[in-house]
Parts: structure tokens; C-alpha cells; sequence
């Protein structure tokens, strides 16, 4: 049997006790919030892409519908010359202009987002590490929100190289390694546990209100008619059209009345 | 730099599409919004109703038959109206009797009624046992047509004896529900004295509250009574003011009748009180 010596085994004082307490719920907070993180990240993507869709194949119909309204409008506005008609014309124009720069601002969302397991987990890892809310001052969180906010543009466009850069980088940063005695850790692990749960807080209501936009209601009617094999957004596209053509035939005919005085 | 703001900046940016784009979420209201009405059953239907209006009936038909797919009763009853009238389609008694029968099983108090007509003898072979069950089905959902129906069937004993005495009843309860139809009959049963006295005075004014719902069968009967002087003293020119009006609901025989007094040099007027 050999002895135990008494100097190697140190015990941990209550202090020291209570940090690793608070580690190990730090760490189950960081996992956590990954978690939640990335499944808010993927929702909005989705969401993102289905507006893509949304608008380039419904929206744009209704931009269109609003143009030929507007041209209505300020037809019959030049030739009644009312009040009421001119204010309804340039209502109606800016109707028009805001469904068209809605649907015509320039869009850089995939068509598709189909994350691999192997991006999802490299995002959760980054999200653990980098997140803002683990700052434990100013110019630390501004390093990590930079390094967040392109880990989220690199997960969009399924670029794992750039986070896995931003994991080493990250790493091998000085604020990553922040040794200052028991007291400050516990003050600092305690300080980013209660920042990381405001935001978990954050995140949940974010997921909610997403969930609760009325393209997520869009997107989940046209999920469930997709299951029954049916193209809501092409039946909804149809519906517009006719009322498009509707709209050009209500144009023309004015416009023609017009023109033989 | 606001803490809350700067974290939510951090994770924004990777949306470039900017979900809350101006205009955008309007848009996805729109659809929505619009959304309820297409894959709403209603929505189809009333499209159909604005070229049954305009007698597209080809339209019609298109738009109905869509609403019909999705179980809308009655756009289920319309397709089938079309092709009993042969609107759109070929006629074809045996699809409308078919269609009727599923807007029926849906309730529908106006299909049974028409399934009553048509077994009646419409285009098909005459079933007036049928046709008394279908028009009993849309009387208990309280179509007042279809009691006048019943009435009908028993004043004449079709299917069944005849029985004034029940066909009084049927046409008193489709009177009560405000239909012309009942009430002309009730008249026609105390002109002809059928299961009630004979009574010119109760005949006239059953025929009058008729003609207030312009039923010209009505007219014609209230012309009968001032030609005759039946009840009444004998007017022949509010008689031919009567039959004037029947023959405009498209009644040939007052128009006949109006020929010969208009031969005879009667002047057609309204009755004293009445305007016209």
C-alpha cells in the first residue's frame, strides 16, 4: 500500500467548490442554447427561403396587380380631377411602389437550405463558444458578435471551412483564456450564466414570433397541401393572375374610353 | 451601444432577405389572407355565382365544379341545376338527378325539392312516390315550395287517394311560409269549392295576397272572378287588366282571353284604389 501524500491531494476550498458548480451548470446552459440557437437559425433560414419563394412566384403577382390598380387609379384620377380621386390614385401608386420594392430588392437566399449534420454541429459548437452572451466585457463581446454574426452567414451558405476557422480562431484569441483566480471566475461564470438565460428567454419569444409571422402560416399551409400533393403556391398564383388580367382588361378598357374623346 | 440590440445584431445579419422587409410581411398577409378564400370552398362557389349571373354557364360550371370537389353543398346542387337546365353541359336529368342526391345527403332542402320535381316526372319516368318523399325531406327543413308540393300531390291524388281536406293543410303551412304558390292554391281550392264551401269572396283574396308575390296564375284567377262577376260585380275591363298582367308572367291563356275583350272594345283598368 503506498501512502497517500496529503500535499498532492489538495481539497477544494467551498469557493472552488462552488466554481465548479457553476461551471458545470455554465455548461449546460452554453449546450442549451446551441441547441435553441440553431434550431432559430434554421427556422428563419426556412422561413427565409420559403419568402423567397413567396415572393418570387405569388408576390410578384400582386405587385403586378397593384401596378395596373395604380394605373387605374390615376386614370380616373386625370379624368374626374376630384379630390378623392387623386388622393385614392396616389394611395394606390404607393401601394404599387412598396409591393414592387418588396418583391424586387435584391435577394441572395439559397432556393434551398438543407444544412448537413456535419454544419449543424460545427454551428452548434460556435454558438457554445462564441456567443455574444458569454462576453465578460465590452471589447470581448464585440470580437464575438462579429464572429457570430459571420458564423451565421457562413451556416446559411453551408460554408463548414470559414466556421471552422472562426472555432480556432476564437480559441487561440487571448479573451478565450482568462485565468484570474477563483473569486473573479465565479463572478464571471455566474455573470454569464444569467446572460446566457436572458437570452435563452430572447430566443424562445424570436422562435414564437416567427412562428407566429403570417409567411410561417403560409409556409405550414403550403407544407401540408404539398403533403396531399397540391402546389398551393401555384394555386395561389392562378388566383392572382386571373385577377391581374382582370385588372389589365379594367385598364384597358378605360384607357381606350379615353382616347376617343 | 445597447447590450440587448448588439447580441440580436449579432445573430440578424445572417438574413440578408431581412424577414422583416417592408412590404414583404404585407404581402405574406395578403396570401393569407387571400388564401382563406381560395381554398375556401365559398370562394369557388361565389365565382361560379358571378357567371351564373352574367350566363357564362360554361364559367359556371367550372367554378362550381371546383367548390362541388370540395364538398360545398351548394355548389354541389348548382352543378346539378346546370345540367338539368342543360347549362354549360348537355342536358342530362340522370347526372342532375345523381349531383341532387349528394347535395340532399348534405341537407340540402333545395336539391330534395328539385329530386321531388324530377322524380315527379321531369326528364325521367314519373315516381310520385319519390317525389312525395323528396319533397317531404325539403318540407321538414321548411322549403315552403315544396309543401306547396305536397299539396299538390294530394289534391290531385298522384301516387296516392286524393285528399283535399290534407291538401288544404300542406298549402296553408307553404301560405304561412310566405309562398305564392300556397296561397294561389288556396284559393283555387275555395273557387272550385274542392275539401272547403265554395267561397269567391276567400278565393279572391288568397288569389290577391298571390298576385302581390306575382304569381300569374293568380292574376289569371283574379281575371276569371271580375269576368264572370264571380264574387264580385262583373268588371270586364279590370278583367282584362288581369289578364294583361297574367299574360306578361307569360300565361298565353289570359293572353287569349285579354284578345278577345280588347276585340269586344274593352278598355283594360285598374281596379278602383289600385294604382295602374
Amino acid at each position: 500500500m503506498i501512502p497517500m501524500s496529503t500535499e498532492i491531494v489538495r481539497r477544494l476550498t467551498p469557493e472552488e467548490e462552488e466554481l465548479e458548480k457553476k461551471r458545470a451548470e455554465l455548461v449546460q446552459f452554453e449546450n442549451a442554447l446551441a441547441e435553441r440557437e440553431l434550431y432559430l437559425t434554421n427556422l428563419r433560414a426556412e422561413i427565409s427561403v420559403f419568402q423567397s419563394r413567396y415572393l418570387g412566384r405569388v408576390g410578384v403577382l400582386y405587385a403586378e396587380l397593384d401596378e395596373w390598380n395604380a394605373k387605374i387609379a390615376e386614370l380616373k384620377a386625370k379624368t374626374e380631377g376630384t379630390p378623392e380621386a387623386r388622393d385614392a390614385a396616389s394611395k394606390a401608386r404607393s401601394q404599387a411602389e412598396e409591393s414592387s420594392s418588396a418583391v424586387g430588392a435584391e435577394d441572395i437566399t439559397p432556393m434551398e437550405f438543407n444544412p448537413s449534420p456535419e454544419l449543424k454541429s460545427l454551428y452548434r459548437e460556435v454558438a457554445k463558444r462564441v456567443h455574444p452572451d458569454l462576453a465578460v466585457d465590452q471589447a470581448d463581446r464585440d470580437k464575438r458578435e462579429r464572429l457570430m454574426a459571420e458564423a451565421n452567414l457562413a451556416y446559411q451558405r453551408g460554408d463548414a471551412d470559414t466556421l471552422k476557422r472562426i472555432l480556432e480562431e476564437y480559441a487561440s484569441s487571448p479573451e478565450s483564456v482568462r485565468g484570474t483566480g477563483t473569486a473573479a471566475d465565479l463572478v464571471r461564470v455566474i455573470r454569464q450564466i444569467s446572460q446566457l438565460r436572458r437570452r435563452l428567454v430572447q430566443v424562445e419569444e424570436e422562435i414564437a414570433s416567427l412562428n407566429s409571422s403570417d409567411i410561417a402560416k403560409l409556409k405550414v399551409r403550403a407544407e401540408e397541401a404539398d403533403a396531399k400533393g397540391r402546389d398551393l403556391l401555384a394555386e395561389m398564383a392562378g388566383d392572382i393572375r386571373d385577377r391581374v388580367d382582370a385588372a389589365r382588361r379594367r385598364y384597358e378598357h378605360s384607357s381606350a374610353g379615353l382616347e376617343k374623346p | 451601444m445597447n447590450d440587448k440590440d448588439g447580441s440580436k445584431a449579432a445573430l440578424v445579419p445572417s438574413q440578408p432577405t431581412a424577414l422583416s422587409r417592408a412590404g414583404a410581411s404585407s404581402l405574406a398577409n395578403r396570401g393569407l389572407h387571400d388564401l382563406v378564400e381560395v381554398e375556401g370552398a365559398d370562394y369557388w362557389r361565389k365565382k361560379g355565382d358571378e357567371f351564373w349571373e352574367h350566363r357564362n354557364y360554361a364559367e359556371a360550371m367550372r367554378w362550381w365544379r371546383l367548390a362541388a370537389d370540395k364538398g360545398d353543398a351548394k355548389a354541389i346542387y348548382a352543378v346539378g341545376h346546370l345540367y338539368r337546365c342543360g347549362h354549360g353541359v348537355a342536358q342530362d336529368y340522370a347526372a342532375a338527378i345523381r349531383w341532387y342526391h349528394k347535395a340532399a345527403d348534405k341537407g340540402h332542402a333545395l336539391a330534395m325539392r328539385s329530386l321531388g320535381f324530377l322524380y315527379y316526372g321531369e326528364g325521367v319516368k314519373q315516381d310520385c312516390a319519390e317525389a312525395m318523399h323528396w319533397f317531404r325531406m325539403a318540407a321538414d327543413q321548411g322549403d315552403a315550395l315544396a309543401m306547396a308540393s305536397i299539396g299538390w300531390l294530394y289534391a290531385r291524388g298522384d301516387g296516392l287517394q286524393r285528399d283535399y281536406i290534407e291538401a288544404m293543410r300542406w298549402y296553408r303551412m307553404a301560405a304561412d311560409e310566405g309562398d305564392a304558390r300556397g296561397m294561389y292554391s288556396i284559393g283555387y281550392l275555395y273557387y272550385n269549392g274542392h275539401g272547403v264551401k265554395r267561397n269567391n269572396a276567400e278565393a279572391m283574396r288568397w288569389y290577391h295576397l298571390a298576385a302581390e308575390k306575382a304569381d300569374g296564375m293568380a292574376m289569371l284567377g283574379i281575371g276569371r272572378l271580375y269576368h264572370y262577376g264571380h264574387g264580385v260585380a262583373q268588371e270586364l275591363g279590370v278583367a282584362a287588366y288581369w289578364y294583361d298582367r297574367a299574360a306578361k308572367q307569360g300565361y298565353t291563356e289570359a293572353g287569349k282571353t285579354l284578345a278577345k275583350l280588347l276585340e269586344m272594345g274593352v278598355q283594360p283598368h285598374a281596379p278602383e284604389g289600385e294604382d295602374q
